[in-house]
């Protein structure tokens, strides 16, 4: 018989000491599901997900510090990871280019998708259009949710009143299996 | 960063990645390379491994203002994830892109006799 059992861990601590996070306050929550199935051998499944709020236009790098950390551990390659990265930064700073608000930054693991996703609340909304032409484009801006849009498998805006949610998915790689992080341990 | 001149080119080596943390500067040298006193100009990135949107604009911001002053920009030392990135923006179209240094060189050299 098959039993799963979670663990769930909040942790709030500085993100890295040289960014001084209690400047920027901002806070880590650092989530770690285990799943354990336990039979025969125990098969130590993990669930990573990691969530910001960005408060000021320098706490972008704290989101993309952690999406490649999150994207390497889950089995993303070096190039895969850099991508990741900048889909964060594109997100990100068009949120703050945009908005001009805190919002707040999320990226994690589920079976089939790494997401990236950004959630306003409280007025104000993203200034994406999912559907900008993508001709040859030689002037200085606009390139930044096309470069999203190529880089990741699925592109979503929620608009639900006041609060919107900007979800970003990419496939995980061939060989992780059941956003387990690509580790596993028996 | 350094400037510095070849066979009558003028050369901007771009040594880090370019993200919202060194735009500024990197805008700032790429108007450097544009005031440069030669008609083909190159921009070394061989040590860059990551490019944002807002340099993509610069880039193409320069490359467009440099054939309006008769100057031709040459991106060289392309590494595979750049490489990536610039294929998404469709830059080869209108570009002159380079994997090798001195691929640049040599087609600079030939522009700079047909000047």
């Amino acid at each position: 018989m098959n039993r799963a059992v979670f663990f769930c861990v909040r942790l709030e601590l500085p993100l890295s000491p040289c960014l001084s996070l209690y400047k920027y306050n901002c806070i880590l929550e650092l989530i770690v599901v285990y799943t354990i199935r336990i039979d025969s051998k125990v098969v130590a499944l993990m669930e990573n997900k990691r969530v910001l709020t960005l408060h000021q236009f320098p706490d972008v790098l704290l989101a993309m510090q952690n999406t490649v950390e999150l994207a390497k551990q889950t089995g993303f390659s070096d190039e895969e990871s850099t991508f990741l990265k900048l889909v964060t930064e594109e997100a990100c700073v068009n949120a703050f280019e945009n908005y001009g608000k805190k919002f707040e930054f999320r990226c994690g693991t589920d079976r089939t998708f790494f997401e990236i996703v950004l959630t306003q609340a409280g007025g104000g909304l993203f200034n994406i259009e999912l559907n900008q032409e993508t001709s040859i484009n030689q002037s200085l801006r606009g390139r930044g949710l096309q470069l999203i849009r190529e880089l990741m498998d699925e592109v979503t805006i929620d608009r639900q009143g006041e609060r919107v949610v900007f979800s970003m998915k990419k496939q995980l790689p061939a060989g992780v299996e059941s956003g387990d992080g690509g580790e596993r341990e028996g | 960063m350094s400037f510095y001149s070849q066979d009558g080119m003028a050369i901007l080596e771009w040594n880090e990645d370019i993200t919202f943390q060194t735009i500024d500067q990197f805008r700032e040298n790429m108007v450097g390379l544009l005031g440069q006193p030669a008609s083909v100009l190159i921009l070394n990135m061989e040590q860059v491994a990551y490019v944002n949107s807002a340099a993509l604009g610069i880039l193409a911001d320069s490359v467009v203002k440099g054939r309006r002053g008769g100057k031709e920009i040459l991106i060289a030392g392309i590494q595979p994830t750049v490489g990536e990135i610039f294929s998404i923006v469709k830059f080869e179209k209108f570009i002159k892109l380079f994997t090798e240094f001195d691929q640049a060189l040599a087609y600079g050299r030939t522009v700079a006799v047909t000047n």
